[in-house]
């Protein structure tokens, strides 16, 4: 894994043109997460780092939207807990939000007014997503789901990456909470590397 | 939280101890610990408690001597006494009468604190004002307003101060962030604003502001810059 990219809390004000009180409340709100906060020592005492290619994306996404919703609505956006957005399964294909593919297979024998909590909306969208890129097969799909079933509660609240890893055509799947490095061995290819909060974060946006 | 029933009250009068729960109105008279995890709506605390998870109100009216554990929510609250919480303390509108110590971060909507205060994170609130009259120290101070002061200071006060170190009455933090700040007897590595008054009797490594910069001449900032 390559070292992040890091902006100081200097650069990415002048950057984006938000003032101290604005970030600091926007953290005291956690519409910016803890973990983003990396305290490095530098020449001139501690200071405060952030990983570039998180936090640009972020703070642009807050300017956008903090004058149509109130801080805490945004919060509730962009937080890492599951929020409670049950749907039924046939809206999930009308609204796009998983491609029939994957309803077909995974879910062929529920009828279309069956009610799918968030996590498993969220189970159906990242196979839909990994599918789509391309990286992954149908049957590998299904062991990504049994995964996502049996084991992404045990990530609420917390940031966390699910790894797709191939070694001599032999899938596995592995979720690990952000940030950590990872390191594997060279026969070893990382297919994928996809943030699952990511994913949560769109999957908010296109149910509400 | 929708309420579907009326939680019950938690009254504590003299020696006792409850284990956690969710409750409306907590009212504690004496001493007493509470082992688990309380949410309430209501706090009321005079005398000595100490907690070992979580404690979160909604409105939290306390006087006497408050030892936290992990995390202390505490609402709008106004506390005098002795404050010490572990972990993190959390609220909307604080106010703060004595000696706090907290060893996590705290934050708050709005945050008035007179007395001692060590933070051993990051103090974080829309609208800081501390007024010391002790030692008022925190690793680093950020938010929108951010305004310190000292006690008027008499000669026994000064004495007290030379015997034991925590009664000089200056605030000191590593860096001080925001946007409008006004400083009194504060001493800072570094400090960074947009409107920003250095006053009387601080020590300044370092100010870095965008609007406006106003430094008393009894203060002593080493190195300021425009930017």
């Amino acid at each position: 894994m390559s070292e992040r990219e890091l902006i100081s809390k200097k650069e990415l004000l002048e950057l984006t043109g938000i003032s101290y009180g604005q970030l600091y409340r926007w953290k005291r709100k956690q519409l910016i997460p803890e973990e983003w906060f990396i305290r490095k020592s530098t020449f001139t005492g501690q200071e405060t780092f952030f990983p570039k290619e998180l936090i640009l994306p972020r703070i642009d996404k807050i300017v956008n939207m903090k004058d149509d919703l109130s801080l805490d609505e945004l919060a509730d956006k962009l937080s890492p807990f599951l929020f409670d957005h049950p749907l039924r399964k046939d809206e999930l294909g009308k609204r796009n939000i998983v491609s029939k593919v994957v309803l077909d297979r995974f879910c062929g024998s529920d009828p279309d007014n069956t009610v799918y909590a968030f996590e498993q909306i969220l189970a159906y969208y990242a196979v839909d997503q990994m599918l789509q890129s391309g990286a992954m097969s149908l049957e590998e799909g299904e062991l990504l789901l049994m995964m996502l079933k049996e084991h992404g509660a045990k990530f609420e609240g917390r940031a966390c990456e699910l790894l797709f890893i191939r070694k001599m055509g032999v899938p596995v799947f592995a979720l690990a909470a952000s940030p950590s490095e990872l390191i594997f061995e060279n026969g070893a290819k990382v297919v994928a590397k996809v943030s699952l909060t990511d994913y949560m974060e769109q999957l908010k946006l296109k149910l509400t | 939280m929708e309420r579907t029933k009326a939680l019950p009250d938690l009254t504590i009068n003299g020696v006792g101890q409850a284990s956690g729960g969710s409750y409306g109105e907590v009212r504690i008279d004496g001493v007493s610990r509470l082992k688990g995890d309380i949410e309430c709506e209501k706090l009321h605390i005079n005398g000595v408690v100490s907690t070992h998870g979580t404690l979160k109100a909604k409105e939290m009216a306390f006087d006497g001597k408050l030892n936290a554990g992990e995390l202390l929510d505490a609402g709008n609250a106004r506390m005098n006494g002795m404050v010490k919480v572990k972990g993190r303390f959390r609220g909307e509108a604080i106010e703060l009468n004595g000696f706090i110590d907290v060893g996590g971060d705290l934050s708050a909507e709005r945050l008035v604190c007179r007395g001692a205060l060590d933070v051993k994170g990051l103090l974080n609130a829309g609208e800081v004002d501390i007024t010391a009259e002790g030692r008022c120290k925190a690793r680093e101070i950020g938010g929108e307003t951010i305004r310190t002061r000292r006690r008027k200071s008499g000669a026994w006060r000064a004495m007290w101060g030379w015997a034991i170190p925590k009664l000089i009455a200056v605030t000191e933090a590593e860096t001080i962030e925001g946007d409008r700040i006004e400083l009194e007897y504060t001493t800072a590595t570094a400090v960074r604003g947009s409107v920003v008054h250095i006053g009387k009797g601080c020590r300044i490594g370092s100010v870095e502001y965008t609007g406006q910069l106003v430094v008393h001449p009894e203060a002593k900032v080493e190195h300021q810059a425009r930017i």
